[in-house]
Protein backbone atom coordinates (compact mmCIF):
# COMPACT_ATOMS: atom_id res chain seq x y z
CA UNK A 1 0.00 0.00 0.00
CA UNK A 2 1.13 3.39 -0.80
CA UNK A 3 2.13 5.31 2.33
CA UNK A 4 0.12 7.64 3.99
CA UNK A 5 2.18 11.20 3.32
CA UNK A 6 -0.52 13.46 3.44
CA UNK A 7 -1.62 14.54 6.78
CA UNK A 8 -5.61 14.22 7.15
CA UNK A 9 -8.22 16.94 6.67
CA UNK A 10 -9.84 17.54 9.77
CA UNK A 11 -13.01 18.46 10.46
CA UNK A 12 -14.34 20.86 13.34
CA UNK A 13 -14.75 18.84 16.26
CA UNK A 14 -18.59 18.20 17.51
CA UNK A 15 -20.74 17.84 14.46
CA UNK A 16 -21.26 16.84 11.09
CA UNK A 17 -19.09 17.91 8.21
CA UNK A 18 -20.35 20.73 6.76
CA UNK A 19 -21.41 19.90 3.53
CA UNK A 20 -22.52 23.29 2.15
CA UNK A 21 -26.25 23.64 0.97
CA UNK A 22 -27.91 20.49 0.48
CA UNK A 23 -29.97 20.88 -3.48
CA UNK A 24 -33.52 20.63 -3.07
CA UNK A 25 -33.76 17.73 -5.04
CA UNK A 26 -31.78 15.55 -2.37
CA UNK A 27 -33.75 16.97 0.03
CA UNK A 28 -36.41 15.75 -1.80
CA UNK A 29 -35.51 12.11 -2.12
CA UNK A 30 -34.93 11.84 1.61
CA UNK A 31 -37.01 9.11 3.52
CA UNK A 32 -38.12 8.77 6.83
CA UNK A 33 -34.62 8.80 8.80
CA UNK A 34 -33.24 11.82 7.15
CA UNK A 35 -34.97 13.97 10.23
CA UNK A 36 -33.34 11.65 12.48
CA UNK A 37 -30.26 12.28 11.57
CA UNK A 38 -29.65 15.60 11.11
CA UNK A 39 -30.69 15.66 15.06
CA UNK A 40 -27.51 13.19 15.38
CA UNK A 41 -24.46 13.32 15.98
CA UNK A 42 -24.00 16.49 18.42
CA UNK A 43 -21.25 14.91 20.08
CA UNK A 44 -19.17 13.38 16.65
CA UNK A 45 -15.63 14.14 15.75
CA UNK A 46 -15.00 13.10 12.49
CA UNK A 47 -11.50 13.33 10.72
CA UNK A 48 -11.53 12.01 7.37
CA UNK A 49 -7.95 11.05 5.70
CA UNK A 50 -9.04 12.05 2.67
CA UNK A 51 -5.23 12.05 1.77
CA UNK A 52 -5.00 8.63 2.44
CA UNK A 53 -7.93 7.61 -0.13
CA UNK A 54 -5.99 9.88 -2.43
CA UNK A 55 -3.51 7.71 -2.04
CA UNK A 56 -5.57 4.81 -2.47
CA UNK A 57 -6.44 5.82 -6.23
CA UNK A 58 -9.87 7.02 -4.86
CA UNK A 59 -10.08 9.40 -7.37
CA UNK A 60 -13.57 10.18 -8.36
CA UNK A 61 -13.51 12.32 -11.07
CA UNK A 62 -16.34 14.01 -10.93
CA UNK A 63 -18.40 14.62 -7.89
CA UNK A 64 -21.79 13.14 -7.46
CA UNK A 65 -24.30 15.57 -8.09
CA UNK A 66 -26.56 15.44 -4.62
CA UNK A 67 -23.32 14.91 -2.66
CA UNK A 68 -21.25 17.07 -0.14
CA UNK A 69 -19.89 19.33 -3.43
CA UNK A 70 -17.97 22.09 -0.58
CA UNK A 71 -17.37 19.30 1.59
CA UNK A 72 -13.95 20.91 3.57
CA UNK A 73 -12.32 17.79 3.31
CA UNK A 74 -9.90 17.84 -0.46
CA UNK A 75 -8.40 15.18 -2.01
CA UNK A 76 -5.29 15.85 -3.08
CA UNK A 77 -3.67 14.84 -5.56
CA UNK A 78 -1.79 11.43 -6.88
CA UNK A 79 -0.32 10.70 -9.94
CA UNK A 80 0.09 7.15 -9.32
CA UNK A 81 -3.45 6.18 -7.77
CA UNK A 82 -5.72 4.65 -10.66
CA UNK A 83 -3.45 2.48 -12.85
CA UNK A 84 -2.91 5.45 -15.83
CA UNK A 85 -7.02 5.92 -15.84
CA UNK A 86 -9.37 8.64 -15.63
CA UNK A 87 -13.04 9.23 -16.81
CA UNK A 88 -13.08 12.65 -17.79
CA UNK A 89 -11.33 14.63 -15.42
CA UNK A 90 -11.28 18.15 -16.56
CA UNK A 91 -15.31 18.00 -16.29
CA UNK A 92 -15.72 18.72 -12.31
CA UNK A 93 -16.44 22.20 -10.80
CA UNK A 94 -16.56 21.26 -7.58
CA UNK A 95 -14.32 22.57 -4.84
CA UNK A 96 -13.58 18.68 -3.37
CA UNK A 97 -12.59 17.82 -6.38
CA UNK A 98 -10.49 21.11 -8.09
CA UNK A 99 -7.40 19.95 -6.65
CA UNK A 100 -7.17 16.80 -8.07
CA UNK A 101 -4.36 16.10 -10.44
CA UNK A 102 -6.18 13.77 -13.29
CA UNK A 103 -3.79 10.85 -13.67
CA UNK A 104 -1.28 10.65 -16.60
CA UNK A 105 -3.60 8.84 -19.67
CA UNK A 106 -6.95 9.69 -20.63
CA UNK A 107 -8.25 6.01 -21.88
CA UNK A 108 -12.09 6.57 -22.00
CA UNK A 109 -14.04 4.39 -19.30
CA UNK A 110 -17.46 4.68 -21.43
CA UNK A 111 -18.30 1.23 -22.12
CA UNK A 112 -18.76 0.40 -26.05
CA UNK A 113 -20.66 -2.36 -27.88
CA UNK A 114 -19.38 -5.82 -28.98
CA UNK A 115 -19.86 -8.93 -30.19
CA UNK A 116 -16.75 -10.39 -28.10
CA UNK A 117 -18.05 -13.49 -25.56
CA UNK A 118 -17.90 -11.90 -22.00
CA UNK A 119 -14.90 -12.97 -19.73
CA UNK A 120 -16.55 -11.81 -16.64
CA UNK A 121 -20.19 -11.25 -15.61
CA UNK A 122 -20.58 -8.00 -13.63
CA UNK A 123 -24.18 -8.14 -11.63
CA UNK A 124 -25.48 -8.62 -8.64
CA UNK A 125 -22.96 -9.83 -6.28
CA UNK A 126 -23.49 -13.42 -7.08
CA UNK A 127 -22.41 -16.64 -5.10
CA UNK B 1 1.54 -13.32 -34.94
CA UNK B 2 -2.18 -13.31 -33.42
CA UNK B 3 -2.49 -11.85 -30.50
CA UNK B 4 -3.57 -14.62 -27.50
CA UNK B 5 -6.62 -15.14 -26.05
CA UNK B 6 -6.49 -13.59 -22.10
CA UNK B 7 -6.20 -16.50 -19.62
CA UNK B 8 -8.47 -16.12 -16.60
CA UNK B 9 -8.52 -18.07 -13.05
CA UNK B 10 -11.53 -17.90 -10.49
CA UNK B 11 -11.10 -18.67 -7.09
CA UNK B 12 -13.68 -18.73 -3.78
CA UNK B 13 -13.41 -16.03 -1.45
CA UNK B 14 -15.14 -13.78 0.80
CA UNK B 15 -18.66 -15.20 0.12
CA UNK B 16 -18.73 -14.89 -3.79
CA UNK B 17 -16.50 -15.73 -6.27
CA UNK B 18 -13.13 -13.68 -7.70
CA UNK B 19 -11.70 -13.58 -11.17
CA UNK B 20 -8.67 -12.41 -13.09
CA UNK B 21 -7.91 -12.40 -16.70
CA UNK B 22 -4.96 -11.65 -18.03
CA UNK B 23 -3.56 -10.09 -21.60
CA UNK B 24 -0.56 -12.75 -21.04
CA UNK B 25 -1.56 -16.13 -20.34
CA UNK B 26 1.85 -17.14 -18.96
CA UNK B 27 1.10 -14.65 -16.18
CA UNK B 28 -2.37 -16.08 -14.81
CA UNK B 29 -0.78 -18.86 -11.97
CA UNK B 30 1.38 -15.22 -10.82
CA UNK B 31 -1.92 -13.07 -11.14
CA UNK B 32 -4.46 -15.62 -9.48
CA UNK B 33 -1.62 -15.85 -6.64
CA UNK B 34 -1.51 -12.29 -6.12
CA UNK B 35 -5.62 -12.03 -6.16
CA UNK B 36 -5.99 -14.32 -3.65
CA UNK B 37 -3.19 -12.59 -1.25
CA UNK B 38 -5.34 -9.19 -1.74
CA UNK B 39 -8.69 -11.30 -0.87
CA UNK B 40 -7.34 -13.45 2.10
CA UNK B 41 -5.52 -9.59 3.27
CA UNK B 42 -9.35 -7.78 3.18
CA UNK B 43 -10.95 -10.80 5.07
CA UNK B 44 -8.72 -11.13 7.79
CA UNK B 45 -9.13 -6.99 8.09
CA UNK B 46 -12.26 -6.14 6.97
CA UNK B 47 -14.37 -9.41 7.93
CA UNK B 48 -17.73 -8.31 9.97
CA UNK B 49 -18.24 -12.32 10.43
CA UNK B 50 -14.89 -13.50 11.49
CA UNK B 51 -14.65 -13.07 14.87
CA UNK B 52 -10.39 -13.29 14.67
CA UNK B 53 -11.10 -10.01 11.83
CA UNK B 54 -9.23 -6.71 12.76
CA UNK B 55 -12.28 -4.64 12.44
CA UNK B 56 -14.17 -7.45 14.82
CA UNK B 57 -11.14 -6.19 17.82
CA UNK B 58 -11.92 -2.89 16.54
CA UNK B 59 -15.32 -3.22 17.23
CA UNK B 60 -14.80 -4.88 20.83
CA UNK B 61 -12.46 -1.66 21.63
CA UNK B 62 -15.52 0.00 23.32
CA UNK B 63 -15.06 3.14 21.70
CA UNK B 64 -11.27 3.36 22.23
CA UNK B 65 -8.99 4.89 19.45
CA UNK B 66 -6.67 1.54 18.09
CA UNK B 67 -4.05 1.70 15.72
CA UNK B 68 -5.15 -0.22 13.14
CA UNK B 69 -3.30 -1.68 10.20
CA UNK B 70 -2.39 0.39 7.32
CA UNK B 71 -5.19 -1.72 4.95
CA UNK B 72 -7.88 -2.21 7.16
CA UNK B 73 -7.08 2.15 7.63
CA UNK B 74 -7.37 2.50 4.09
CA UNK B 75 -10.74 0.03 3.90
CA UNK B 76 -12.53 2.47 6.65
CA UNK B 77 -10.97 5.47 5.28
CA UNK B 78 -12.25 4.94 1.49
CA UNK B 79 -15.49 3.50 2.48
CA UNK B 80 -16.16 7.34 4.38
CA UNK B 81 -15.13 9.00 1.29
CA UNK B 82 -17.52 6.93 -0.47
CA UNK B 83 -20.25 8.05 2.32
CA UNK B 84 -19.38 11.76 1.50
CA UNK B 85 -19.12 11.68 -1.66
CA UNK B 86 -22.55 10.26 -2.08
CA UNK B 87 -24.23 12.26 0.92
CA UNK B 88 -24.15 9.53 3.17
CA UNK B 89 -26.59 7.04 0.21
CA UNK B 90 -23.54 4.50 1.09
CA UNK B 91 -22.49 4.46 4.84
CA UNK B 92 -19.97 2.04 6.71
CA UNK B 93 -22.11 2.66 9.83
CA UNK B 94 -24.91 0.69 8.90
CA UNK B 95 -23.47 -2.46 10.30
CA UNK B 96 -26.07 -2.74 13.00
CA UNK B 97 -28.66 -1.79 10.52
CA UNK B 98 -27.98 -4.67 8.45
CA UNK B 99 -27.76 -7.44 11.51
CA UNK B 100 -31.43 -6.15 12.20
CA UNK B 101 -32.40 -7.32 8.95
CA UNK B 102 -31.03 -10.55 9.45
CA UNK B 103 -27.47 -10.73 7.15
CA UNK B 104 -25.61 -11.58 10.48
CA UNK B 105 -23.17 -14.13 9.23
CA UNK B 106 -21.51 -14.58 5.89
CA UNK B 107 -24.32 -14.97 2.96
CA UNK B 108 -23.59 -18.63 2.60
CA UNK B 109 -24.63 -19.69 5.66
CA UNK B 110 -27.40 -17.53 5.99
CA UNK B 111 -31.42 -18.60 6.51
CA UNK B 112 -33.25 -18.34 3.27
CA UNK B 113 -36.60 -18.02 5.24
CA UNK B 114 -37.41 -17.23 8.82
CA UNK B 115 -39.42 -15.62 11.47
CA UNK B 116 -40.99 -12.08 10.54
CA UNK B 117 -38.26 -9.35 12.37
CA UNK B 118 -38.97 -8.14 15.36
CA UNK B 119 -36.90 -5.15 15.58
CA UNK B 120 -37.40 -1.69 13.71
CA UNK B 121 -34.97 -1.11 11.37
CA UNK B 122 -32.14 0.81 12.81
CA UNK B 123 -31.25 3.90 10.51
CA UNK B 124 -27.18 4.25 10.34
CA UNK B 125 -25.70 6.67 12.82
CA UNK B 126 -23.16 8.56 10.24
CA UNK B 127 -20.12 7.92 9.27
CA UNK B 128 -19.18 11.08 10.01
CA UNK B 129 -18.70 9.50 14.00
CA UNK B 130 -15.60 7.62 12.91
CA UNK B 131 -12.63 9.20 13.54
CA UNK B 132 -9.59 8.54 11.43
CA UNK B 133 -6.39 9.68 12.18
CA UNK B 134 -4.04 9.33 9.25
CA UNK B 135 -0.62 10.55 11.26
CA UNK B 136 -0.57 8.21 13.60
CA UNK B 137 -3.20 5.42 11.83
CA UNK B 138 -5.45 4.98 14.39
CA UNK B 139 -9.14 4.46 14.29
CA UNK B 140 -11.78 5.28 16.76
CA UNK B 141 -15.26 4.13 16.59
CA UNK B 142 -17.60 5.57 18.63
CA UNK B 143 -19.46 2.94 21.37
CA UNK B 144 -22.74 1.11 19.61
CA UNK B 145 -21.95 1.66 16.45
CA UNK B 146 -20.93 -1.15 13.73
CA UNK B 147 -19.48 -1.16 10.47
CA UNK B 148 -20.44 -3.03 7.63
CA UNK B 149 -17.32 -2.60 5.06
CA UNK B 150 -19.63 -5.01 2.61
CA UNK B 151 -20.72 -2.06 -0.11
CA UNK B 152 -16.83 -0.94 -1.23
CA UNK B 153 -14.74 -3.38 -0.24
CA UNK B 154 -15.33 -5.66 -2.59
CA UNK B 155 -14.89 -2.43 -4.93
CA UNK B 156 -11.31 -1.96 -3.09
CA UNK B 157 -9.85 -4.96 -3.26
CA UNK B 158 -10.72 -5.26 -6.93
CA UNK B 159 -8.81 -2.15 -7.28
CA UNK B 160 -5.93 -2.75 -5.16
CA UNK B 161 -5.36 -6.59 -6.88
CA UNK B 162 -5.51 -5.36 -10.42
CA UNK B 163 -2.70 -2.28 -9.98
CA UNK B 164 -0.93 -4.74 -7.67
CA UNK B 165 -1.15 -7.11 -10.83
CA UNK B 166 -0.91 -5.15 -13.40
CA UNK B 167 2.62 -3.76 -11.96
CA UNK B 168 3.88 -7.03 -10.55
CA UNK B 169 3.32 -9.18 -13.14
CA UNK B 170 3.44 -6.58 -15.55
CA UNK B 171 0.09 -7.57 -17.82
CA UNK B 172 -2.94 -6.39 -18.83
CA UNK B 173 -5.62 -7.54 -16.03
CA UNK B 174 -8.87 -6.89 -15.31
CA UNK B 175 -9.65 -8.40 -11.76
CA UNK B 176 -13.79 -9.74 -10.56
CA UNK B 177 -14.74 -9.80 -7.45
CA UNK B 178 -18.76 -10.91 -7.16
CA UNK B 179 -18.96 -8.84 -10.40
CA UNK B 180 -17.20 -5.57 -9.05
CA UNK B 181 -14.79 -5.17 -12.16
CA UNK B 182 -11.24 -3.30 -12.12
CA UNK B 183 -8.98 -3.33 -14.66
CA UNK B 184 -5.23 -2.10 -15.20
CA UNK B 185 -2.86 -2.32 -17.72
CA UNK B 186 -3.45 -2.58 -21.06
CA UNK B 187 -6.63 -4.18 -22.34
CA UNK B 188 -6.88 -6.73 -25.02
CA UNK B 189 -7.42 -5.81 -28.47
CA UNK B 190 -11.23 -4.87 -28.15
CA UNK B 191 -11.25 -4.25 -24.73
CA UNK B 192 -12.19 -6.39 -21.42
CA UNK B 193 -15.43 -7.89 -22.42
CA UNK B 194 -17.82 -8.17 -19.45
CA UNK B 195 -21.56 -9.38 -19.49
CA UNK B 196 -24.00 -7.23 -17.60
CA UNK B 197 -26.37 -9.21 -15.71
CA UNK B 198 -28.69 -9.33 -12.84
CA UNK B 199 -26.42 -12.63 -10.87
CA UNK B 200 -22.85 -12.05 -11.50
CA UNK B 201 -22.58 -15.99 -10.73
CA UNK B 202 -25.21 -16.59 -13.74
CA UNK B 203 -23.95 -17.82 -17.22
CA UNK B 204 -22.67 -16.15 -19.79
CA UNK B 205 -24.32 -17.13 -22.18
CA UNK B 206 -27.86 -15.34 -20.13
CA UNK B 207 -26.37 -12.05 -19.30
CA UNK B 208 -28.65 -8.87 -20.54
CA UNK B 209 -25.54 -7.29 -22.77
CA UNK B 210 -22.12 -7.44 -23.28
CA UNK B 211 -20.39 -4.61 -23.42
CA UNK B 212 -16.11 -3.57 -23.77
CA UNK B 213 -14.20 -1.67 -21.66
CA UNK B 214 -10.84 -0.40 -21.66
CA UNK B 215 -9.75 1.12 -18.54
CA UNK B 216 -11.48 1.49 -15.54
CA UNK B 217 -13.94 -0.17 -13.28
CA UNK B 218 -17.38 -1.25 -13.86
CA UNK B 219 -19.89 -2.39 -10.73
CA UNK B 220 -23.41 -3.69 -10.94
CA UNK B 221 -25.80 -3.58 -7.67
CA UNK B 222 -29.35 -5.26 -7.43
CA UNK B 223 -31.98 -5.81 -5.42
CA UNK B 224 -32.62 -9.33 -6.64
CA UNK B 225 -30.13 -11.52 -5.59
CA UNK B 226 -28.61 -11.73 -2.19
CA UNK B 227 -31.80 -11.84 -0.69
CA UNK B 228 -33.33 -13.62 2.46
CA UNK B 229 -37.10 -14.19 3.77
CA UNK B 230 -38.26 -13.09 6.93
CA UNK B 231 -41.84 -13.57 7.37
CA UNK B 232 -43.90 -12.51 4.57
CA UNK B 233 -40.91 -9.71 3.54
CA UNK B 234 -38.39 -10.25 1.11
CA UNK B 235 -35.19 -8.51 2.15
CA UNK B 236 -32.14 -7.33 0.03
CA UNK B 237 -28.56 -6.68 1.26
CA UNK B 238 -28.40 -2.63 -0.24
CA UNK B 239 -29.63 -1.00 3.21
CA UNK B 240 -30.87 3.00 3.11
CA UNK B 241 -28.83 4.33 5.78
CA UNK B 242 -31.48 7.23 6.65
CA UNK B 243 -33.92 4.34 7.43
CA UNK B 244 -31.88 1.33 8.08
CA UNK B 245 -34.10 -0.64 6.26
CA UNK B 246 -33.46 -2.46 2.79
CA UNK B 247 -33.46 0.29 -0.10
CA UNK B 248 -36.69 0.27 -1.95
CA UNK B 249 -36.56 -1.58 -4.70
CA UNK B 250 -37.25 0.16 -8.05
CA UNK B 251 -34.21 -0.53 -9.50
CA UNK B 252 -33.53 -4.25 -10.30
CA UNK B 253 -29.65 -3.48 -11.80
CA UNK B 254 -27.89 -0.97 -11.73
CA UNK B 255 -24.22 -0.89 -13.68
CA UNK B 256 -21.84 2.36 -13.95
CA UNK B 257 -18.55 2.45 -15.65
CA UNK B 258 -15.99 4.70 -13.48
CA UNK B 259 -12.45 5.64 -13.09
CA UNK B 260 -11.85 2.93 -10.50
CA UNK B 261 -13.97 0.34 -9.71
CA UNK B 262 -14.51 2.09 -5.74
CA UNK B 263 -15.79 4.89 -8.09
CA UNK B 264 -18.52 2.65 -10.03
CA UNK B 265 -19.30 0.95 -7.03
CA UNK B 266 -20.22 4.11 -4.97
CA UNK B 267 -22.71 5.15 -7.58
CA UNK B 268 -24.23 1.77 -8.50
CA UNK B 269 -25.20 1.48 -5.06
CA UNK B 270 -26.26 5.01 -4.53
CA UNK B 271 -28.20 4.59 -7.34
CA UNK B 272 -30.34 1.88 -5.86
CA UNK B 273 -30.44 4.08 -2.51
CA UNK B 274 -31.70 7.01 -4.21
CA UNK B 275 -34.30 5.29 -6.06
CA UNK B 276 -36.18 7.08 -8.85
CA UNK B 277 -34.46 10.35 -8.06
CA UNK B 278 -31.26 8.31 -9.05
CA UNK B 279 -31.44 9.16 -13.19
CA UNK B 280 -30.69 13.12 -13.01
CA UNK B 281 -27.91 12.26 -10.48
CA UNK B 282 -26.62 10.24 -12.75
CA UNK B 283 -26.95 12.17 -15.98
CA UNK B 284 -24.97 15.01 -14.15
CA UNK B 285 -22.39 13.11 -12.85
CA UNK B 286 -21.16 12.26 -16.37
CA UNK B 287 -20.53 8.83 -15.71
CA UNK B 288 -22.16 5.65 -17.94
CA UNK B 289 -24.70 3.85 -16.55
CA UNK B 290 -27.07 1.04 -17.21
CA UNK B 291 -30.20 0.97 -15.27
CA UNK B 292 -33.23 -1.79 -15.23
CA UNK B 293 -35.97 -0.77 -13.23
CA UNK B 294 -38.19 -3.32 -11.97
CA UNK B 295 -40.60 -3.14 -14.92
CA UNK B 296 -38.01 -4.45 -16.90
CA UNK B 297 -37.57 -1.23 -18.41
CA UNK B 298 -33.90 -0.41 -19.49
CA UNK B 299 -32.10 3.05 -19.17
CA UNK B 300 -28.78 3.83 -20.85
CA UNK B 301 -26.98 7.35 -19.60
CA UNK B 302 -24.25 9.17 -20.65
CA UNK B 303 -22.70 7.04 -23.63
CA UNK B 304 -23.71 3.62 -22.25
CA UNK B 305 -24.25 1.28 -25.13
CA UNK B 306 -27.97 0.95 -25.14
CA UNK B 307 -29.49 -3.12 -25.60
CA UNK B 308 -30.36 -4.09 -28.80
CA UNK B 309 -33.64 -3.18 -30.10
CA UNK B 310 -34.28 -0.89 -27.07
CA UNK B 311 -35.93 2.59 -27.56
CA UNK B 312 -34.96 5.19 -25.46
CA UNK B 313 -36.43 5.42 -21.64
CA UNK B 314 -34.98 8.54 -20.48
CA UNK B 315 -34.23 11.87 -22.33
CA UNK B 316 -31.02 13.41 -22.18
CA UNK B 317 -31.80 15.76 -19.06
CA UNK B 318 -32.64 12.34 -17.12
CA UNK B 319 -36.31 12.31 -17.16
CA UNK B 320 -37.48 8.71 -17.67
CA UNK B 321 -39.51 8.45 -20.30
CA UNK B 322 -43.14 6.89 -19.59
Amino acid sequence: MRGMSSPPSINPPGRRPTTGTRPASLEANRRDGAHGRARRTARAVAIVATGAAAALGLVVSKEIPGASASAQATVSSTSSGTGGTTATPSSTTSSATQNTTPSSATQSTTPSSTTKSATVVSGGTGS
Amino acid sequence: MPTPDPASRSMRAIGTTAIVAVTDPATADRAARILRDELVAIDRACSRFRSDSELSALQQANGARVKVSPLLFDAITVACEVARRTDGAVDPTVGSAVEALGYDRDFDRLDASGAELCDAPCPAPGWWQIELDGRHRTVRVPLGIHIDLGASAKALVADRAARRIARGVRTGVLVSVGGDVATAGSAPEGGWAVGIGVDSSMPMQAVDQVVSIDAGGLASSSTAVRTWQRGDRRLHHIVDPATGDCAAPYWKLVSVSGATCVDANALSTATVVWGRGAVAKLVASGLSARLVRHDGRVIALNGWPPDEGARPAATPNGEEAS
